[in-house]
C-alpha cells in the first residue's frame, strides 16, 4: 500500500517536474535571427563622381517611383558599366531647371512635356518607349461609361470631363486640339477637371461623378469591355521619350542607347528582366528622332494661340 | 487479488491518459504558440514595412533635396512611436552601417539601449527575431532594408513589445494545462468508479463462490444486471440450479443402488438359507414318511429319527450361524491379548491341525498392548479362517504351513495376519468372498457364510480385513484392528 502511493507521488513528480520543463521551454520564444527574403543584390556605389544622374518627375509617392524605374537604372548600371541613379523632383520646372543646372544628365519626360522644353532647352531625345504591341506610338482616347449617351466628341456640349495631368498630351489634346475641329469650345462643357492619374479618370467615368474622360490608350484597353466606351481615338503620338542633355558624353548616350535597344519584350527571358520596370517603358525602345514629334508639335500650334479655358 | 488489478488498471489507464493528454496539449500549445508567434512577426513586419515606405519616401525626398527640414526624419519617427505604443524602440543605419536615426524614448540610458539591443544591419535582408531586452523585456526586432531594387538608403530596425503576446501565451499555458488536469482527473475519477462498480460485484460474486455449499445450496443474493457481469452472476445461478439437480438425482440414484443390492443380497440370503434347510428338511420327511409306514420296526424307526436328528442338528448349525449375523452388533467389549485368543482356538483345532500334517507358524509380537474387543466374535473370525486355511490344504497329501503373525501397526493398530500354503483362490472369486453364501466348497461342507461374517465381525469393531491369494501358492489374510476398540 504503502509503496504504491509512493509510486504514484513519484509519477506525479515526475509529470509535474516534465510540465514544469515544458512550460520553461514554452515561454522562452527566443529565435534567431531569421531571413524572410534571401539577400537582395549587392548595393551599387551610388552617388559616385561619374554617376549618370536619370530625372523623373514624381507626382505620387517616390517609393513607386523607384519601385519602376529603379530596375530600368539597375539595368542600365549593369549592361553599360556607367553608374545611373534616380533623382526625383516633384514638379517639371524642377527637373528642367535641374537638367539646366546639370544636376540631371537625363531625364524621362512625357510626350507633352518633351515638346514643351525642347524649345528652348539643350535636350534631345534618344529613344522612345514601344507599347504592348511592339509600335512606337501610343493613343489618347475619349471614354464614356458603357450606357452614356454620348456617341461622339459632338456630344460632349454640357458635358463634364475628367483629365489626367495638364502637362500631359492626354490632357491637352482634346481641349487643345480635337474640341476646336468639333466645332466646340472649352467653355461649351459643363466642368473640366484634371486628376494626377489616368487610371483616376476611369474611376471618376466609372462612378459617373465626369461623363466622359481621355486617357491613354493602354489604359483605356484595361477597361473596355468593363463599363468603359471608346468614342473617340487620337492619330498615332509618339511615346515618351528618353532625353539626355546635348553636352552628355556620346559614349554614354551609345551605351544607353545600346543597352536599352537590345531588349527584345518577345524574348521570356527580357520579359522576366522588364518585369518590375514601369509598364510604360516594359515593352522595349526604339530610337527617337527630334522630327518624329514634329507633328504633335503642330497639333498644340493651334493651342498656342488660344489659351485653355 | 480485486484490489491491485483494480489499481493496475487505473494506474495503467490514469498514466497512458496523462502521457496522451500531455502530447496533446503540448502539440497543440507549441502549434498555437507559433501560430501566435507567426502573427506577431507578420503584424510587426506589416506594421515595419509601412513605417519603412513612408520613412523611405522621406529619405528620398531628402535625398532629391525636396526636404528641406533636417528634423524631418526624427520628427515622422517621433510621431509614429508616439501612435505605435507596441514599438519600443527604433533604430535607423544608414547605407554604410552607420546609426542614423535612433529612439531613445523609454530607456533609463538612452544612449545605449538601442544600440546594444538592436541586430547589427544585415545588408539587405528581410528578418525577425525574438530575444529578452534588458529595459523593454521581450522584444521582437524586425530588420527591414530601407531598399528598393539595388537602391538602398540603409536598414531600419524596429523592436516590437512582445509582452502581451506572452501574457497571452502564459493564459494560453495555464488554461490548456487546466484543462488537461480537469480531463486526466475527471475521466481517470470515472475510470476508477467505473472499474470500482465492476470489482464490486466481481468481488461479491467471488465470496458467493466461496461460501458455495453443495449441501446447503440457497439462492444468489445479488441482482443480475444487464451487463457481462449480471450474466455471469445469472449463469452462476443456473449452475448452481444444475448442480443441485445432478447430485439429487445422483443422491436418488445411490439410493436406488442400495435399496437394490440390499434386496438383492435379502434374496441371496434368503435363497441359501431355503437351499441349506431344504437338504435337512427332506431327509427328515423322508425319515418320517417312513416311520410312518413301518411304525412298529423299532429298530428301524430308532435309526431314522438319529437320521432326523442329523438333518435337525444341521438346520440348527445353520441357524447358528445366521444368528451370527444378528448377533454382530451384540457385542460385550474387554480388554484382551489377542495372542491368548489365538493359542485358546488353536488348542481347540489341535487334533484336526496334526492329523492333517499342518504345521502351525507363530510369530506373535510378545509386547503387544491391549486389545478392546469382544473376544468370542475375534475367536470366531480366528477360527473362521483357520478352517478355511486347512480347508484348503485337504487335498494336499504332505499338508501345509499356516503363519500367524500379528505386530503391532503404528500407534493405534494391531495387525494380525493369517496365511496358509493352500490351493488359492481363483482371482474371479477373490471379490465374491467375503458375499453371504458364497462357497466353493460341496454341498453340506460349506456355508458361504465364514468370511461374511468374519467381515461383518471385524467391520464392527472399526477393523479392515483384506485378503491376498495366489492360486496353487496360498492366500493370506490381513486384519487390523483398533486398540482402543471402534468408536
Ligand atoms: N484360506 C483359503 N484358501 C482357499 N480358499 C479359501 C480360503 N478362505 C476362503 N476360501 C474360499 O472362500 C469361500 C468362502 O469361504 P467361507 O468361509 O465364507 O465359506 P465356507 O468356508 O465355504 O463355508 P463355512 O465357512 O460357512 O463352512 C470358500 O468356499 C473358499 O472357496
Ligand atoms: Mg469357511
Amino acid at each position: 500500500m504503502k509503496s504504491r502511493i509512493a509510486l504514484i507521488l513519484l509519477i506525479l513528480i515526475f509529470f509535474l517536474a516534465l510540465t514544469l520543463l515544458v512550460y520553461r521551454n514554452f515561454m522562452d520564444i527566443t529565435t534567431a535571427p531569421d531571413t524572410v527574403f534571401p539577400p537582395a543584390a549587392p548595393l551599387a556605389a551610388a552617388g559616385g563622381r561619374d554617376t549618370v544622374h536619370v530625372g523623373v518627375i514624381s507626382r505620387f509617392s517616390p517609393n513607386l517611383i523607384y519601385e519602376g524605374y529603379q530596375p530600368i537604372m539597375d539595368y542600365l548600371s549593369r549592361e553599360t558599366g556607367i553608374i545611373f541613379a534616380l533623382r526625383l523632383s516633384s514638379s517639371y520646372e524642377e527637373t528642367i531647371a535641374q537638367l539646366d543646372q546639370g544636376q540631371i544628365q537625363s531625364a524621362f519626360l512625357g510626350t507633352y512635356l518633351y515638346l514643351k522644353a525642347r524649345r528652348d532647352h539643350p535636350i534631345r531625345c534618344i529613344l522612345k518607349p514601344l507599347n504592348s504591341q511592339l509600335q512606337p506610338y501610343f493613343h489618347s482616347m475619349v471614354i464614356t461609361r458603357d450606357d452614356s449617351p454620348i456617341r461622339s466628341i459632338s456630344d460632349l456640349a454640357g458635358k463634364r470631363l475628367a483629365l489626367p495631368s495638364a502637362l500631359s498630351f492626354s490632357g491637352n489634346w482634346l481641349l487643345g486640339y480635337e474640341l476646336q475641329r468639333h466645332g466646340l469650345k472649352v467653355s461649351d462643357l459643363d466642368s473640366v477637371r484634371y486628376f494626377g492619374f489616368h487610371h483616376t479618370v476611369v474611376y471618376q467615368v466609372l462612378l459617373g461623378r465626369f461623363d466622359a474622360g481621355v486617357v491613354k490608350d493602354r489604359v483605356a484597353a484595361e477597361f473596355t469591355g468593363k463599363g468603359i466606351r471608346v468614342i473617340a481615338v487620337s492619330r498615332e503620338i509618339p511615346g515618351s521619350p528618353i532625353i539626355v542633355r546635348r553636352d552628355l558624353d556620346p559614349l554614354i548616350t551609345e551605351a544607353m542607347v545600346k543597352a536599352l535597344l537590345r531588349i527584345d519584350a518577345r524574348r521570356p527571358d527580357h520579359r522576366a528582366l522588364v518585369r518590375d520596370w514601369d509598364p510604360e517603358f516594359a515593352w522595349g525602345f526604339v530610337p527617337a528622332e527630334e522630327s518624329d514629334y514634329d507633328q504633335v508639335d503642330a497639333i498644340f500650334a493651334a493651342l498656342e494661340k488660344e489659351p485653355r479655358r | 487479488m480485486m484490489r491491485s488489478l483494480k489499481a493496475r488498471i487505473v494506474l495503467f489507464l490514469g498514466i497512458l491518459m496523462i502521457v496522451l493528454t500531455m502530447m496533446i496539449s503540448i502539440i497543440l500549445l507549441y502549434q498555437w504558440r507559433s501560430l501566435i508567434l507567426e502573427n506577431q512577426r507578420q503584424n510587426a513586419l506589416a506594421v515595419a514595412r509601412t513605417f519603412a515606405a513612408s520613412i523611405l519616401d522621406g529619405l528620398i525626398y531628402q535625398e532629391s533635396g525636396l526636404l528641406p527640414n533636417e528634423g524631418y526624419l526624427e520628427n515622422q519617427i517621433h510621431n509614429f512611436l508616439g501612435k505605435n505604443n507596441q514599438v519600443r524602440w527604433l533604430v535607423m543605419y544608414d547605407r554604410d552601417g552607420h546609426v542614423a536615426v535612433r529612439s531613445s524614448f523609454e530607456s533609463s540610458d538612452p544612449g545605449d539601449a538601442g544600440e546594444a539591443e538592436a541586430l547589427p544591419p544585415a545588408a539587405g535582408r528581410t528578418g525577425t527575431r525574438i530575444y529578452r531586452s534588458r529595459s523593454f523585456g521581450w522584444i521582437l526586432e524586425t530588420a527591414l532594408p530601407l531598399q528598393i531594387h539595388s537602391k538602398s538608403w540603409g536598414e531600419l530596425h524596429m523592436g516590437f513589445d512582445l509582452e502581451p503576446a506572452r501574457a497571452r501565451l502564459q493564459r494560453l499555458f495555464f488554461l490548456i494545462f487546466g484543462l488537461a488536469v480537469l480531463f486526466v482527473v475527471s475521466i481517470t475519477a470515472f475510470i476508477w468508479f467505473f472499474i470500482n462498480r465492476v470489482t464490486q460485484s466481481l468481488g461479491r460474486l467471488v465470496t458467493e463462490m466461496k461460501q458455495f455449499d453443495l449441501d446447503n445450496i440457497t439462492p444468489t443474493q445479488m441482482k443480475a444486471g444487464e451487463d457481462e457481469i449480471g450474466v455471469l452472476v445469472s449463469n452462476f445461478e443456473k449452475m448452481k440450479q444444475r448442480l443441485q439437480q445432478s447430485r439429487q438425482q445422483l443422491l436418488n440414484a445411490q439410493r436406488q443402488i442400495y435399496h437394490a443390492e440390499k434386496l438383492a443380497s435379502i434374496g441371496r440370503l434368503a435363497s441359501g438359507v431355503a437351499h441349506e434347510i431344504n437338504n435337512p428338511l427332506h431327509g427328515m420327511k423322508s425319515c418320517l414318511y417312513a416311520i410312518a409306514q413301518e411304525p412298529r420296526n423299532l429298530p428301524e424307526v430308532k435309526r431314522y429319527l438319529g437320521l432326523a436328528d442329523e438333518a435337525l442338528d444341521h438346520i440348527a448349525l445353520i441357524v447358528q450361524k445366521l444368528l451370527g449375523f444378528s448377533r454382530q452388533h451384540a457385542k460385550q467389549t474387554v480388554a484382551m491379548e489377542l495372542n491368548n485368543e489365538i493359542e485358546k482356538v488353536l488348542s481347540l483345532l489341535t487334533y484336526r491341525l496334526s492329523k492333517n500334517q499342518i504345521i502351525i507358524e507363530k510369530k506373535f509380537q510378545s509386547d503387544l498392548p491391549l486389545l478392546h474387543a469382544d473376544p468370542h466374535l475375534i475367536q470366531e473370525v480366528i477360527m473362521n479362517l483357520l478352517l478355511n486355511s486347512m480347508d484348503s490344504m485337504e487335498e494336499e497329501e504332505e499338508g501345509g504351513t499356516i503363519r500367524i503373525t500379528t505386530a503391532r501397526n503404528g500407534e493405534g493398530h494391531i495387525h494380525l495376519e493369517i496365511a496358509d500354503t493352500g490351493c488359492g483362490i481363483d482371482s474371479r472369486d477373490l471379490d465374491k468372498i467375503f458375499d453371504p453364501f458364497f462357497t466353493t466348497k460341496d454341498e453340506g461342507k460349506g456355508t458361504g457364510l465364514g468370511l461374511s461374517v468374519s467381515l461383518g465381525i471385524i467391520e464392527s469393531h472399526g477393523g479392515t480385513i483384506t485378503c491376498q491369494s495366489r492360486p496353487y501358492r496360498g492366500t493370506t489374510f490381513h486384519i487390523t484392528l483398533p486398540i482402543q476398540g471402534a468408536k
